[in-house]
């Protein structure tokens, strides 16, 4: 078989071409019309047949250029790497001489973005309009590609200070997509958000699983993105995908009214702690849907174990928070101790998972590769760095980290990054950040430390601002005479949140509002 | 207080809370620039609730609305009829 993942668009768009497949606007793009398309771009891309396959970059975001840059690049037989236009210029530079891509495909915000040292280090080949693609050729089909081969690469924050590439391999897309299928029973007349940036996983499911059940697809307009209520109702969406904090958002803004989004099958919550109660007013508000919470992992290709809110609904003890669930089809999952070794039920310890959707490894890091993805007994595991136990009735519950990666907004953060451009910025390695405050399981900020006199809050953040995306740059930065350290010699993150909760006047609305996220 | 400085006196309140101390003009941007996040925002709805009795149920809501003191008194204007004279 073809494992292209453009190959089932490119087979709707031959039984049923004048069907839907994306609206993004008032642009509406039918199945026919996106395979055009895509073979354009694809011929654009393979002008040199004899080039290697490689990275197409995609600097582009919620634009009909976006999604044909993807699938036009699955179609060549190149694997894509989406860059988020809004990064930073220092950010996407570096991102780009990471990847040296054969090619990059922009939209109107990626042309912007690139500028100064982005645009030093863009490639040759840069797409920045449909107009300057070749014909289209209606004998050309999607090439012919292996399970093992890559199929996109999306960054994720790294703890040595640069971000690391995670290559995922086209076998991953087809086993996620088969599962979600299996699961959910898909069908052409679904219609699908995108609420995800291309940049964050999550899109991958909007995007393929879409596709493959020959459904529409709806990115939600960034100005929409923190209250979609009317986006939903309008577009009489079918299946919603986006972090829980729409839900919290929505409910706190009197949104989530009981019945107001009837058109709803299917609610899939991912990317951060679901608390139940944001979960159970969703249910109300879409008493025809189903809600699942999944927790997923860059890793794993986007989606991993699957909860589904029943009445009573399995919570994680103390946390309020709904269950992570299962694995989904076609994934093992064990509970690791530091050796990995399995450990019992109703033992915590390091979620692992093995399966077609295991990703091949990070980008030219065969060491961290080697450390995350371990060969056991012949068998890829993916370490995940989530604490979990499992519960009496083989549920799965997350319980934390057990390294320095967090999430802040939804947005995945290694505290070493951070680190590592304090400790540039400020001239010494006594430097240290945590992410706070933490409510519900989500943190929604960083605050950073340093022992740097003569730099100011303001300078600190400024330059913070220059290198890593927003959610990165601290929102608070305090200097101290040392850095608290540990018995073992290492950062006392601890020591650094308890100051820090002393010194706040008792911030009752975080409380009342866990984070929203925006992607 | 008019409307206008009891708005920037709040949205200021909000910035130093996150050690922004820059300054604040009517037009500078707010929620795309970054400086507001989404918590920001229901804080600032929970102003407008109580002081404009806006209420902002089945509604359509657009963040960009939200990005500059001028939007929002725009957003003020708009659907308060007696604007600029907040309730006791």
């Amino acid at each position: 078989m073809n494992f292209n993942f453009s190959e089932p668009m490119f087979r709707h768009a031959q039984s049923d071409g004048a069907r839907l497949a994306l609206s993004v606007g008032d642009r509406d793009v039918s199945y026919s019309e996106l395979a055009v398309l895509a073979q354009r771009t694809a011929a654009w891309l393979n002008r040199d047949p004899a080039r290697p396959r490689g990275f197409v970059a995609i600097l582009a975001s919620r634009s009909v250029e976006a999604y044909v840059g993807v699938l036009g690049t699955g179609w060549a037989g190149d694997a894509y790497v989406p860059i988020n236009p809004k990064l930073p210029e220092d950010r996407i530079a570096t991102l780009l001489e990471i990847i040296h891509p054969v090619a990059l495909v922009t939209d109107e915000g990626g042309r912007k973005a690139l500028t100064g040292r982005a645009f030093e280090a863009a490639p040759a080949m840069v797409l920045n309009s449909f107009d300057d693609l070749p014909a289209h050729d209606p004998q050309d089909r999607p090439r012919r590609m292996q399970a093992e081969d890559p199929a996109y690469m999306i960054f994720t924050s790294g703890s040595t200070g640069v971000p690391k590439g995670v290559v995922v391999p086209l076998r991953a897309i087809h086993a996620l997509v088969t599962g979600m299928q299996e699961v959910y029973g898909f069908g052409p007349h679904d219609r699908f958000s995108k609420a995800y940036n291309l940049s964050f996983d999550g899109s991958i499911h909007d995007m393929f699983t879409c596709w493959n059940a020959g459904a529409s697809l709806h990115p939600v307009p960034a100005r929409q993105l923190m209250a979609p209520a009317k986006f939903i109702q309008e577009k009489q969406l079918t299946m919603w995908t986006s972090v829980p904090s729409t839900a919290v958002f929505l409910e706190r803004m009197k949104m989530l009214q009981p019945g107001a989004f009837p058109s709803l099958r299917y609610t899939i919550f991912s990317g951060e702690p679901l608390p139940l109660r944001s979960a159970l007013a969703w249910q109300r508000a879409a008493p025809n849907s189903v809600v699942d919470n999944i927790c997923g992992h860059t890793e794993c290709c986007c989606f991993s174990t699957l909860e589904r809110l029943s009445d009573p609904p399995r919570v994680t003890p103390k946390l309020g928070l709904v269950a992570i669930g299962k694995p989904l089809p076609g994934f093992e999952a064990a509970v690791f101790d530091e050796d990995c070794k399995p450990l019992p039920p109703g033992q915590e310890g390091e979620l692992a998972l093995a399966g077609p959707q295991v990703a091949l490894g990070y980008f030219q890091d065969a060491e961290r590769t080697a450390v995350r993805f371990p060969s056991i007994d012949g068998k890829v595991w993916y370490r995940t760095g989530d604490l979990v136990v499992v519960d009496e009735s083989g549920s799965l519950h997350h319980l934390g980290r057990i390294d320095n990666q967090v999430k802040v907004l939804g947005h995945r953060i290694e505290l070493g990054e951070v680190e590592s451009h304090l400790a540039a910025i400020c001239g010494t390695d006594a430097v240290a950040a945590v992410a706070w405050p933490v409510e519900h399981g989500s943190a929604r900020g960083i605050a950073a430390f340093h022992c740097a006199e003569g730099l100011s809050a303001q300078e600190i953040r400024d330059k913070m601002a220059l290198r890593v995306p927003r959610y990165m740059v601290p929102q608070q930065v305090r200097c101290l005479e040392r850095i608290p350290l540990t018995e073992q010699g290492k950062i006392d993150r601890a020591a650094l949140i308890a100051m820090l909760d002393l010194a706040s006047d008792g911030d009752v609305r975080l409380a009342e509002f866990p984070p929203v996220a925006v992607p | 207080m008019n409307t206008r400085n009891e708005l920037r006196a709040h949205i200021q309140r909000l910035l130093a809370d996150k050690g922004d101390r820059e300054p604040l003009g009517d037009a500078d941007s707010l929620v795309l620039s970054g400086r507001l996040d989404s918590i920001d925002i229901l804080q600032i709805v929970v102003f407008l609730e109580s002081n404009y009795s806006i209420d902002f149920a089945d509604r359509e809501f657009d963040q960009e609305d939200f990005d500059s003191i001028a939007r929002i008194l725009a957003l003020i204007e708009l659907r308060v009829p007696a604007a600029g004279t907040p309730q006791a």
